[in-house]
């Protein structure tokens, strides 16, 4: 679906990739992570064709997304995190975004609003600035394009809103389209994505899917309740230690916990490397 | 998917850009059309009317509209306008001309539209040795377009900032002619112009148009570089 082929990216002399390559398969919802400053919006921008690799290529269907070509264009759609929206009523809004997007669907314009309680007889310029990101993501749900980019899709949104998200999205998604979600509210994506790609260090350092995840990692409240040997990560919190471990086939799977997953990357890469090193 | 140019896409992105980035063209047009209509209120036989036409003329149809050429990718200058620009499913040649048309074409077309009318007025009057533009087409032709690519280079005070430019590029070009003491450089222009003295106007269109394509074409590659990371130029 989209290709990073050895891409080189920095700002000034700060590098952010160094011979990046990765590809991003169609049908999965991925959960892009990452430290503050790790490149995650820079990745999406990259994909996006509003920044240039300064080595490499990014290629969305074969094609240089650098080219910025309509055709291309059409067929991806970047929430950003930060986004201004013209003080018109929706309905306006609608009428010169949606001609451009051949895919765009009404009907899932008008179901993704009502999952957050919204209609389209609104006025851009009177909203709140999450009310906006709601109206916003709607619309780009509804370009039914093959990649949807969101960055920090939650931030602003209230609690609610934030479980209304998780159900829109998922009822939008396909077998031919791509999410790519980067954030750092790891539980408002939980039971969300397919898959955890986490950027560190001038690369993607994890990437699998959730499923693997779960089969070969167990997460526990408390270091006491796992076997001391398996445990490759332990985390402080209010009521003992966090722990990850290794899972063997007499474990029962445990609920998937990215924070402490992310931490445990982070932390213990070679250790958690090692643990999905193998191919079952 | 034609992905260099496609009239229907393209009326698509006209009705958009019209959409966002009326308000500045719009202004334009109705300062011009209040000015044109104190002018038409104005005696023509006055010394007062052929100045209000001059100045109609200098003010607000060369250094309006050269201000308002500059702006052709002043929305640009903020990143969240610049990312929902850039990623707007249009190809690169689609928004250049849209753009060129709303803050160019149209202001222009609008303004001499408008002059018209007192061209009108003033053939009544057997007075009035000024009552066309005063300003050569030709020259304004290029001076607009030196402007949208000063406003492609620039931002704030790109008017200022490209004439600076400017400037030293011809201070550079003059102390580079100086060298050739003998004028070899300019003499083949200098041989045209004597002999073909009575057809000068060929050369100041020639050159025009040869400034005018030469500011299209860089500005466009100026704009399709255009990309989050780069702010100085914008």
């Amino acid at each position: 679906m989209i290709q990073l082929n050895n891409i080189n990216f920095s700002y000034g002399k700060t590098k952010l990739f160094e011979d990046l390559s990765f590809t991003f398969d169609e049908g999965k919802i991925y959960g892009l992570l990452g430290l503050n400053g790790a490149g995650k919006s820079t990745l999406l921008y990259l994909m996006s064709g509003l920044l240039f690799a300064q080595k490499g290529t990014v290629t969305y269907k074969g094609k240089n997304v650098a080219s910025r070509r309509p055709s291309t264009l059409a067929d991806m759609f970047l929430l950003p995190e930060e986004f201004e929206l013209p003080n018109m009523k929706f309905e306006k809004f609608i009428s010169i975004n949606a001609p451009f997007y051949p895919r765009f669907s009404r009907q899932t314009l008008e179901r993704c609003l009502s999952g957050f309680e919204m209609s389209v007889d609104i006025n851009l310029g009177n909203l709140s600035m999450g009310q906006k990101k709601k109206a916003f993501m709607c619309f780009a749900l509804a370009a039914n394009t093959s990649l949807l980019l969101l960055d920090e899709p939650t931030n602003g949104l209230d609690i609610p809103s934030k479980s209304q998200f998780r159900k829109v999205v998922s009822e939008c998604m396909t077998d031919d389209r791509t999410i790519i979600i980067s954030t750092h509210q790891v539980r408002d994506v939980e039971n969300l994505i397919d898959e955890i790609t986490i950027v560190n260090n001038r690369s993607i350092v994890f990437d699998e899917p959730v499923s693997r995840i779960s089969a070969k990692l167990l997460f526990a409240d408390r270091a006491a309740d796992l076997d001391a040997e398996s445990i490759i990560f332990t985390q402080p919190s209010p009521i003992g230690n966090m722990a990850v471990a290794r899972r063997t086939d007499a474990d029962d799977e445990t609920q998937l916990n990215i924070e402490l997953l992310f931490n445990a990357v982070l932390a213990e890469p070679q250790k958690v490397a090692q643990i999905f090193k193998s191919n079952d | 998917m034609n992905d260099f140019f496609s009239f229907r896409r393209f009326g698509r992105l006209l009705r958009y850009d019209f959409t966002m980035l009326w308000r500045e063209p719009a202004i334009y047009v109705g300062i011009v059309a209040a000015l044109v209509a104190v002018v038409l209120l104005t005696d023509v036989d006055t010394a007062w009317y052929e100045l209000s036409l001059v100045a109609l003329d200098l003010f607000v149809g060369l250094l309006g509209l050269l201000y308002l050429s500059t702006h052709v990718f002043k929305d640009m200058r903020r990143k969240t306008h610049r990312m929902k620009a850039l990623v707007l499913p249009a190809s690169r040649v689609e928004k250049y001309i849209s753009r060129l048309i709303i803050f160019v074409v149209l202001p222009a077309v609008a303004f001499f539209c408008l002059r018209s009318l007192t061209d009108i007025k003033a053939s009544s009057s057997a007075f009035s040795a000024l009552r066309h533009f005063i300003i050569n087409p030709y020259m304004m032709m290029y001076q607009l377009m030196l402007s949208v690519l000063y406003g492609t280079l620039f931002g704030r005070f790109a008017i200022i900032k490209g004439n600076i430019l400017l400037s030293v590029l011809q201070l550079f070009a003059a102390s580079f002619i100086s060298f050739d003491t003998d004028f070899q450089f300019l003499e083949p222009i200098i041989e045209y112009c004597e002999e073909n003295s009575q057809n000068i106007f060929h050369l100041e269109m020639a050159y025009s148009a040869a400034i005018s394509v030469f500011c299209l074409v860089v500005s466009f590659l100026v704009f399709r570089r255009k990309n989050l990371k780069y702010n100085r130029y914008i």
